[in-house]
């Protein structure tokens, strides 16, 4: 589809009227939604890499956000944490639906695949700093 | 299918501990679709209203947002004449921590703060514009009117 936009400019009121009908329509919202940012989800690998939470670490009583059941009740309880923020936490089982189809998490909706991407830069960048740290140590060992 | 716990907890603590000016009962027959009311809420123009909607959880519930719907008629820019809501949470921003009793709540703060901008109900949007003191009357009139 394509929109003439001068000739919309010089009939605003037509041009206004077809886009409140194109806006009206439910088709057009779900499309419209559909292309949304965040409507495509992560990937299997991502969710196989997400942080383990082992249930020493979570408050007593905690309960997973989706399924609101208590972390510990499960036979296998399997808790992972969201790269966003140490207390997002989900069971597996109820954060991989979620995030198959969608990039946000469901507390803060911080796009996941972004957050880990920066904390990711940001460790290597650290690494690299220390790296040169250590040469010039070593340097200093040389003439000491 | 059996009902998820989630749902279970749900309906026990919209029972047990209501929100103010909101109830939501679930059908015997069927535990996924609620009857709700939402009371119009003070110094707006549904003030004295009582509004009757339908809500239904579909079986991906809580992975999509619940199905929610105006059952009376009502002069919102955002709720059409078929009762569908536009608010984001009900749509893009749905987030599976989200539970039916925030919904109600973001639906009752809808009807305190109508969206013009991001209309649902196109001519009840251009009024609310452009005739502002006439579209808020006619919002208590069709109150009045339809809602008791
Ligand atoms: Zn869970
Ligand atoms: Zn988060």
């Amino acid at each position: 589809m394509s929109y003439v936009v001068p000739d919309a400019e010089n009939n605003t009121d037509l041009f206004q009227t077809m886009l409140n009908s194109l806006l009206s329509s439910p088709d057009t919202m779900m499309v419209l939604g559909g292309e949304s940012k965040g409507k495509d989800g992560v990937d299997n690998e991502f969710l196989d890499t997400l942080d383990r939470v082992s249930l020493k670490e979570l408050p007593k009583g905690s309960r997973c956000p989706i399924c609101t059941n208590d972390f510990r009740s499960g036979e296998y309880p399997l808790v992972v944490r969201l790269p966003c923020d140490s207390r997002h936490c989900f069971d597996l089982e109820c954060i991989s639906p979620w995030l198959k189809m969608n990039r946000t998490c469901p507390l803060c909706r911080e796009d996941v695949t972004e957050v880990r991407q920066k904390k990711l830069e940001g460790l290597v960048r650290k690494a690299k700093e220390e790296g040169g740290e250590e040469d010039e140590e070593e340097g200093w060992e040389m003439y000491g | 299918m059996s009902l998820p716990k989630r749902i279970i907890r749900e309906t026990e603590r919209l029972i047990s501990d209501p929100v103010p000016g909101i109830t939501a009962v679930p059908h015997s027959d069927n535990l996924r679709y609620f009857d709700v009311t939402i009371q119009g809420p003070e110094s707006s123009p549904y003030e004295n209203g009582k509004f009757k909607l339908e809500l239904f959880l579909p079986d991906e519930y809580p992975m999509v947002a619940p199905k929610v719907r105006f059952l009376t008629k009502i002069y919102h820019p955002n709720i059409d004449r078929l009762g569908r809501i536009c608010l984001d949470v009900l749509k893009n921003n749905w987030s599976p921590a989200l539970q039916i009793r925030t919904i109600l709540l973001s639906i009752q703060a809808l009807l305190s703060s109508p969206n013009p901008d991001d209309p649902l109900a196109n001519e009840v949007a251009e009024e609310w514009k452009n005739n502002n003191v006439h579209a808020i009357a006619t919002a208590k009139e069709w109150t009045e009117k339809y809602a008791n």
